[in-house]
């Protein structure tokens, strides 16, 4: 492995949520990526602690190996040297809803203190304010996947005590509400967001902050959020190592596709 | 063997205004985008929608004033354009009727449709707003009966009690049109790389238009079976359209531009 010997690092944002996304990737699992961070993460953690993740992309990819970094989840890249080259119907039918799928990795425009994401319209559904592309695969995700790692902008207007429309389901009004509404399995795990990391509460599935990104403080974080976040645990978001940084710019992204 | 072939504008005046309609490719990967351009160019009027993951090639028919209704799970070219911008403008000022569903809800009705089913059973959109919510009114789907009459039916498994699943309605289209790599004169036809959910959107359409980049000897595709996508029976008709997917991408399909 490269050693880079930098200190003290300089990293941007982008490239701390990357590194702290792909750190919740286990080796060995079956991840099932979304457009954007998601690919970046996932990547990312192949080129470091999780080898032998496996990759599957809703257009059809199983098991990328992503030598280059796709610019989307229908990109030929994600096909290149892959284990298989299926189609929508195979890995959602197969592989997501037959329980295959360990982490689904997934962003939104607007996620409440549940983890429920929209990315459908802002306002009035039938006659939005602002139209989003809608679901796409991140409805099927969220409900089919063992657990979910969530993307997510973090502003107040973006984190709203109601979002609304829940296009991805997480864990609706907390307590057992989403096993209740009829999904058999998953739920969100981690929010990965501009400003820090949020973790849910084991029984309430309420979401508290679990990390602040370096330079900022809990409470401001909490200030930021338009639901009220228990910030009471919070500690410093670890920050990426040399070698995390050196595989992200100069493998995962060196044409800075989605780095910033 | 009798010979499909015919010319592009012969080939998109067989779709008349008002017709259903589903497009091959996924966001901004190898759409029928010649097609597409021909359709604008005829002033087709009214087209009923059907799709997945659409990108350029609906929006550009929304933008032109082609469309009525359209029943989908995402509209955008994914990294190049996270929102079709001509499918916002056309929503947020009303200008046309819309459905939203997930992704593999959309699959799982093209499935249902390409295997002569009415409906089939699926565990995803539970909880979600994609579920609970109907864009369409009851008014919107009487107007037309190729609208099924229900956005979807929640059932409890008649073989295990408390089991709850959702039913999707199948789609059956009047027109699928696709580009593809290579086809025969008679419709034997052979997609490269990604498959997407072509072949199923195919196989629930009435008359299925072929694009292809190449034509090709009979022969030649039959050397190796295993590798061909739709039978010739399925293909009513065979366009050839090199770089018919143009600006959207495809796997080995190379664009060489020359300086004059």
């Amino acid at each position: 492995m490269t050693t880079v010997s930098n200190p003290p690092l300089t990293y941007s944002l982008t490239e701390l949520m990357a590194v702290t996304a792909a750190r919740e990737i286990r080796d060995n699992e079956v991840v099932f990526a979304g457009t954007g961070l998601p690919m970046l993460g996932a990547m990312l953690a192949q080129h470091t602690h999780a080898p032998n993740c496996l990759i599957i992309f809703e257009a059809g990819a199983i098991g990328s190996r992503m030598n280059h970094l796709p610019m989307s989840v229908g990109d030929p890249r994600t096909v290149r040297g892959a284990a298989m080259a299926a189609g929508l119907a195979e890995v959602f039918t197969y592989m997501l809803q037959a329980g295959k799928v360990d982490v689904g990795f997934i962003s939104g425009a607007q996620i409440d203190r549940y983890g429920n994401i929209n990315s459908t319209s802002v306002g009035d559904y039938h006659h939005p304010q602002v139209r989003f592309p809608g679901s796409g695969g991140s409805c099927d995700i969220a409900c089919l996947a063992h657990r979910t790692v969530i993307i997510a902008q973090h502003e107040k207007r973006r984190l709203p005590e109601k979002i609304d429309y829940i296009t991805s389901p997480g864990w609706l009004t907390g307590g057992n509400s989403r096993q209740e509404a009829g999904l058999i399995r998953g739920g969100p795990s981690v929010v990965v967001t501009t400003k820090g990391v949020l973790r849910f509460r084991p029984t309430s599935h309420e979401a508290y902050l679990n990390s602040y990104h370096p330079g900022l403080s809990a409470g401001a974080v909490g200030e930021d959020t338009g639901f009220a976040l228990d910030t009471s645990d919070a500690f410093e978001t670890p920050v990426p190592t040399a070698e995390e940084l050196h595989i992200l710019r100069n493998v995962v992204d060196p044409e800075r596709v989605f780095l910033k | 063997m009798a010979s499909k072939l015919i010319g592009l504008a012969d080939a998109a005046r067989l779709v008349p205004d008002g017709a259903t309609l589903s497009l091959g490719g996924f966001t901004a990967q190898r759409h029928p985008m010649a097609f597409v351009y021909e359709l604008i160019r005829q002033r087709r009027r009214d087209l009923y929608l059907f799709g997945h993951s659409p990108g350029g090639d609906w929006d550009i028919l929304l933008g032109a004033g082609c469309v009525k209704r359209v029943e989908l799970a995402y509209e955008a070219d994914e990294a190049f354009g996270t929102i079709g911008p001509r499918w916002r403008r056309a929503v947020q000022g009303g200008q046309v009727e819309w459905e939203d569903y997930s992704n593999f809800g959309m699959v799982t009705r093209f499935q249902a449709g390409a295997m002569g089913l009415p409906f089939l059973p699926t565990r995803t959109m539970f909880g979600s707003d994609v579920m609970a919510k109907a864009a369409l009114t009851a008014e919107q789907r009487a107007a037309d009966p190729r609208t099924s009459p229900q956005k979807l039916a929640v059932i409890e498994s008649p073989f295990q009690p408390g089991e709850k699943l959702i039913l999707l309605p199948a789609i059956h289209t009047e027109f699928c049109v696709l580009h593809v790599q290579k086809a025969t004169e008679n419709g034997l036809t052979r997609v490269e790389g990604q498959t997407f959910a072509d072949n199923i959107q195919a196989l629930c359409a009435e008359t299925v238009i072929v694009t292809a980049e190449e034509i090709v000897p009979e022969d030649e595709l039959r050397r190796e079976p295993e590798r061909n996508f739709l039978p010739p029976f399925a293909v009513k008709h065979v366009v050839h359209v090199p770089l018919g997917h143009t600006l959207t991408r495809s796997t080995n399909i190379m664009i060489t531009i020359r300086a004059s």
